[in-house]
């Protein structure tokens, strides 16, 4: 993995997203790289004559990053030559990966169908801080909940992908009492994870056959212990969160102060049947998508706080909540955990 | 029967009044309102989609829009409509029209403008139309978005 700048006068050498090059040519003066970032051509070498330009070198190359690591085909990378390896740095939160993999009939995942990229004008720690909220579903997702549970009370009933997509966002509309009684783990690094409102739901219905192409594979004990794993979200702090449920990833990307992008990746399950995938396919549309119903009203939030914020009134934000009960959604511990993590990267030697 | 321009003016000025219920009253009850994620888009029920939304869906987002404690509203627009084409019919026999569009929004302090082409495919309803597909095309298919809550 290489950073993309050109060592000649620092143009960012590709601009595409994503595809395949057997080397990286700069658009600006055609330096011309090797695919392990080393400098392959420049044009007009004799320009460097009686300079100490080094012939065999690369420190003019496209630099690669400090450290990579890959877990199960999930490539890390880290920009500081120091700090845990990735083994340690991932602790737990590798069960949400090995789950998604292991529900794969095929033994495999792939990024599929499209991404979504939304920007936010807030900070992106103001997203993080949502990330395990279940304080404030029942009060942000109103407006999406209430017509949801009307179009599920229609006659006839909505069926298929339509009832599904409903049922998610009405699914926002649980009591405080229930959102207290989802847990919620703090891992080492920042990493957190949250319980979903239910265990996976591939497990029944028209997707009986998917659960014995599993049973199959791994017999009835282990699928029903993949399936049953619930986890609703896992935060690899402070730059990724998988959706192990929900088979999406997002990839969180600090812009500048007041803007974040966010990348929502679709996951899909090789060998398992399609309509397994078009589900995923519906719930990325109608849940995570930037013109979601649900996401709309989170997205405002953050940047009512990000312009709250810029009030001085206080000196402090208040993550009290919940310090006697820090395992369950209702508690801000996973923010304090986030902060741990924060200050002992700010202050680290 | 309604000239076909004249009957896709007419969606613009509901959505642009916020006359949500009688512009949903255009669709066919299978109708599907359809804004790709990619340009060129030619699966939207494998590949992720801004919009792929039946009746029962957009009712949803309309009930959303509608709601007093909805973030960001009121959602105020204004549509251009324009280059309206006729371009053959469906296998099912739907008349297939193309159109490009403009559409100014301006929600809390901020204006956007979006724009793309969009195809309607739509059935003889009494002496006008129904829409059983609206398919938008945004120029910034693909890009980076921001919030979107309303209909294009």
């Amino acid at each position: 993995m290489l950073h993309n700048r050109c060592g000649h006068r620092g143009t960012l050498v590709v601009a595409e997203q994503s595809g395949q090059a057997s080397r990286f040519r700069c658009p600006y003066h055609a330096w011309t790289f090797r695919n392990d970032g080393s400098l392959q051509s420049i044009p007009c070498r004799e320009g460097y004559d009686g300079t100490d330009f080094p012939q065999n070198d690369s420190s003019l190359g496209m630099q690669p990053v400090a450290r990579v690591g890959v877990y199960r085909g999930f490539i890390f990378a880290s920009l500081a030559a120091g700090g845990p390896d990735l083994s340690s740095f991932l602790g737990p939160t590798t069960g949400a990966i090995d789950n998604i993999i292991a529900r794969a009939p095929a033994g495999r995942i792939s990024f599929e169908g499209g991404v979504f990229r939304v920007r936010h004008a807030s900070n992106w720690k103001i997203y993080l801080e949502n990330m395990h909220d279940g304080l404030h579903p029942m009060i942000v997702h109103q407006p999406s909940i209430e017509p949801a549970r009307a179009g599920s009370r229609v006659m006839p009933p909505p069926s298929g992908s339509t009832a599904f997509a409903l049922d998610v966002i009405a699914a926002n509309g649980q009591s405080y009492q229930a959102m207290g009684k989802l847990p919620v783990s703090l891992f080492p690094y920042g990493h957190t994870e949250m319980a979903a409102f239910r265990s996976n739901p591939a497990a029944t219905g028209q997707f009986a056959a998917y659960r014995e192409q599993l049973v199959a594979l791994h017999g009835t004990v282990e699928t029903d212990r993949l399936l049953g794993d619930n986890r609703l979200s896992t935060m690899f702090y402070p730059s990724a969160s998988v959706q192990a449920t929900s088979l999406q990833m997002r990839l969180i990307i600090p812009e500048t102060v007041d803007s974040t992008l966010i990348e929502i990746h679709s996951l899909r399950l090789l060998g398992a049947p399609d309509s397994l995938w078009q589900r995923t396919v519906t719930l990325a549309n109608t849940v995570h998508a930037p013109s979601s119903l649900v996401k709309h009203d989170d997205f405002a939030i953050y940047a009512r706080v990000q312009d709250g914020l810029k009030g001085d009134s206080l000196d402090w934000i208040d993550y009290r909540r919940g310090i006697n009960d820090p395992s369950t959604s209702l508690s801000e511990a996973y923010i304090r955990n986030q902060f741990v993590a924060w200050r002992d990267y700010m202050t680290a030697q | 029967m309604t000239d076909v321009a004249q009957f896709l003016f007419a969606p613009a000025k509901l959505l642009d009044s916020g006359a949500y219920d009688a512009w949903l009253d255009l669709f066919t009850e299978d109708a599907r309102y359809w804004v790709p994620a990619y340009p060129a888009q030619t699966d939207p029920i494998n590949e992720v989609s801004l919009y792929y939304e039946n009746l029962a869906l957009m009712q949803a987002r309309i009930g959303r829009l509608r709601h007093p404690r909805a973030m960001g509203l009121p959602v105020r627009t204004s549509h251009l409509i324009g280059n309206v084409m006729a371009d053959g019919q469906t296998r099912d026999g739907a008349l297939i029209y193309r159109s490009r569009f403009q559409m100014i929004e301006f929600v809390g302090d901020a204006q956007r403008l979006y724009g793309g082409g969009v195809t309607h495919h739509l059935v003889a309803d009494g002496d006008s139309w129904k829409i059983r597909q609206k398919r938008v095309d945004l120029v910034n298919a693909g890009g980076i978005f921001d919030l979107l809550q309303g209909f294009f």
